[in-house]
């Protein structure tokens, strides 16, 4: 096992990315932390990654509601970048929402690897993160 | 000798042919004298005939049959007369024979006296006569039409034709010798008749009723002529049995009826097209409809097709080419009233058939179902209320779910967090979190509550509210950021424009909208907010524009009014307004819809029912 170079988390919940940053800190499973507010923040820094030597984040912790640009305009958006660079990229949904509608909605993206419902606790953010070493 | 002259004068000049024969010993029959008219008819001179027997004048069989004839004269010593066929060059004759024996004082008889009168004319005559009076009594008996012959004095029946009995129920020896007075129910009635016919000398097709043996009515056309017979007055009368007929006529004149009653009692137009699709019947109603769509009552012939604009005329013809092929074809349409709402009927076009399946006509049917309809609009509109009633219960259950879920996690998180914690700052800034938290819970709490009350208010009053004046008390609550955004309202509803609604949700409204309006400003331009108001029928529409920043609603439309949905990354924005407002117009039977285009502004419209 190796540790994750850089996590990026997508979420406007202040209190949220507060406590996730306080928790990946402590666990020592990344090496960076990227949080953006909203979908489009997010997509403008990936997009300027792209032609850079610069790697896109491994693990993208990606919430729903959000102003401006939400999780799914986010996807969308996300799919149109390099295939190359977003291919090494993990996508987990992260919310509150237990509609169902949302999880069938995220599974109709293959971008997306899981459904992930928040709180995100110590052993869900290990499972998360454990990327074998190859 | 006068009487001798007398004699000779006949003889000389009668067409009739005479002779005078001796009778000579051994019975020789001796022609002694002919007429001048034997001579000239037979084509004989005196020398061929005077003087000879008639062996030597006549051929040997007709010989013999004179012969036997003379002595037979001879025998019963009278006058016998008969009748027999003679060869005449002038071809061949009936004759009727007298011979005469003519006898001496002793009685014994001398001569014959023979006349031969020429009969063939009377004799044709005669015969055909006879043959045409067999005819005519064949006709009679045989004819198909039933006759009867009676006398006028008191209608004893003489003939009567097999036809006629039939007819009547009886056998032609029954009624012969019955009188026809009999026949009628009433037996006064043939005095009538009989003055009828006596008047004109004849009567042609009467209808008149006759009692039959098992007592049924028998209706004949009857026609009656005066002839001679036996030197009797009598009357000829032929009939027409019009029995049947007036059964079936009685009948369709009764379910004519009946269906006349039916046709005019039913809450249904009908009108009957013949295949020319002209009109040959209809009832009131259907009239009534015409008038109503068309301003035109129906006329029996009326083209179907002229009471229509030319421009429906092909439609029309598509749908008579269904019905012609046999197919009932059906549909709905609505005519405005005078009142402003409308009828619905059902209109219908069934294919009229006759017995060997062609389409000769068609009814048309026309059924008000506006009651009908207005219960399934009524019912469609409560449906769809119920459905989207519903579908905002639903997603109101989720928001509650995700927005309490977003805030127990925070708390959750923050606690494991706290527990781990061992540094006393870390611990001082964590507790600091969940007083946020709380914070957001209690805000989110209130939301949820107001728009639960929006939910539960079942029965929420209303008042004829002044418009203009909430438009201006709104204006007052919201003129700090009014002056700060340095904004400018222009309320252009009329003074004491009243609407009902209820106090609270229109203040609610109006302080959402316009804050809304003028916190979105745009940066490059002062801020205008144009709120006006007009009726469109029953319907109230209240509209607030700005020249703000607006909206993409391509991108953005669906989430508008959905609760806890940001666009702008203002920090003020929460989410919760426009759900609200939307909750409370569409609780008050309205609805809410938005217009925009980013840098030039949105407009919000707001539509008020009016007949709460």
């Amino acid at each position: 096992m190796r540790k994750v170079k850089t996590v990026c988390v997508i979420d406007d919940d202040e209190i949220y990315t507060f406590v996730l940053n306080k928790l990946l800190k402590n666990s020592c499973l990344c090496e960076q932390i990227l949080t953006f507010q909203n979908g489009e923040k997010a997509i403008k820094a990936l997009k300027g990654w792209e032609d850079t030597q610069e790697s896109f984040p491994e693990v993208v912790l990606l919430d729903i509601n959000m102003p401006i640009m939400d999780g799914w305009e986010f996807l969308e958006q996300f799919k149109n970048l390099s295939e190359e660079k977003r291919i090494l990229t993990q996508v987990y949904i992260v919310s509150s929402s237990i509609s169902k509608h949302d999880v069938e909605k995220a599974k109709s993206f293959p971008e997306v690897s899981d459904f992930l419902t928040k709180p995100l606790t110590n052993e869900t953010l290990i499972k998360v993160l454990s990327i074998p070493e190859n | 000798m006068r009487n001798d002259k007398w004699s000779n004068l006949v003889f000389d000049n009668t067409n009739d042919l005479i002779f005078l024969i001796e009778i000579e010993p051994n019975e020789v029959f001796r022609c002694i004298s002919v007429n001048p008219a034997y001579l000239r008819q037979t084509n004989l001179t005196e020398e061929q005939v005077v003087g000879k027997t008639p062996q030597e004048v006549l051929p040997k069989e007709a010989a013999e049959y004179v012969l036997g004839k003379y002595k037979q004269a001879l025998v019963l010593k009278e006058k016998i007369m008969y009748e027999e066929h003679v060869q005449l060059p002038t071809g061949l004759i009936i004759v009727e024979t007298t011979l005469t024996p003519v006898m001496d004082k002793n009685g014994k008889p001398t001569h014959l006296f023979g006349i031969l009168r020429d009969v063939t004319e009377r004799r044709t005559q005669e015969k055909a006569l006879v043959e045409s009076e067999q005819l005519l009594k064949d006709i009679f008996n045989l004819s198909p039409i039933p006759m009867l012959i009676s006398t006028v004095k008191n209608g004893v029946i003489v003939m009567v034709n097999e036809s006629f009995a039939n007819a009547m129920g009886y056998s032609v020896s029954d009624l012969v010798g019955k009188t026809t007075g009999e026949m009628y129910h009433d037996p006064e009635f043939r005095k009538t008749i009989k003055e009828k016919i006596l008047d004109n000398g004849r009567v042609k097709n009467f209808e008149i009723s006759l009692k039959k043996t098992d007592n049924e009515t028998a209706h004949f056309l009857f026609s009656s002529e005066i002839i001679s017979m036996q030197g009797q007055e009598m009357f000829l009368s032929c009939f027409l049995d019009i029995t049947e007929r007036r059964h079936i006529q009685d009948a369709l004149i009764k379910s004519e009826s009946n269906l006349q009653t039916v046709f005019e009692n039913t809450e249904i137009g009908y009108i009957l097209l013949d295949s020319n699709l002209r009109i040959l019947s209809y009832n009131q109603h259907a009239s009534e409809f015409s008038y109503a769509e068309h301003g035109k009552f129906l006329t029996i012939g009326d083209y179907f097709y002229a009471f229509f604009p030319v421009e429906r005329h092909e439609a029309l013809k598509v749908v008579m080419e269904k019905v012609f092929k046999g197919t009932t074809v059906s549909h709905e349409r609505s005519t405005s009233r005078n009142d402003g709402e409308y009828n619905w009927y059902n209109v219908k076009y069934s294919p009229v058939f006759v017995k060997d399946g062609t389409v000769a006509g068609v009814l048309l049917s026309l059924e008000n179902i506006t009651e009908r309809k207005k219960n399934e609009i009524e019912r469609n509109k409560s449906f769809e209320l119920v459905s989207q009633q519903n579908k905002r219960l639903l997603d109101f259950s989720y928001i509650v779910s995700h927005n309490l879920r977003s805030h127990t996690s925070n708390i959750k998180a923050i606690l494991d967090l706290l527990s781990m914690s061992e540094s006393e700052a870390e611990q001082l800034e964590l507790i600091d979190k969940l007083k946020v938290v709380s914070i957001s819970l209690e805000d989110t709490l209130i939301n949820l509550n107001d728009i639960v009350s929006i939910h539960s208010d079942v029965n929420i009053t209303t008042e004829s509210l002044d418009l203009s004046s909430y438009i201006d008390h709104a204006s007052n609550i919201l003129s700090d950021l009014i002056s700060k955004k340095e904004s400018t309202i222009f309320n252009k509803v009329e003074k004491g424009q009243k609407v009902m609604y209820n106090p609270a949700y229109l203040e609610s409204i109006l302080l959402n909208l316009i804050s809304n309006a003028v916190r979105y400003s745009h940066p490059d331009r002062p801020s205008q907010v144009h709120i006006d108001y007009r009726m469109d029928g029953k319907i109230g529409i209240l509209t607030i524009k700005d020249n703000g920043i607006g909206i993409d609603l391509a991108r953005y439309g669906q989430k508008l009014f959905g609760m806890y949905k940001t666009f702008h990354g203002n920090k003020d924005a929460k989410g919760v307004g426009l759900f609200i407002t939307k909750n409370q117009i569409e609780t008050m039977g309205g609805k809410i819809e938005v217009e925009s285009t980013p840098e030039i502004g949105t407009s919000f419209i707001v539509y008020i029912p009016q007949n709460l």
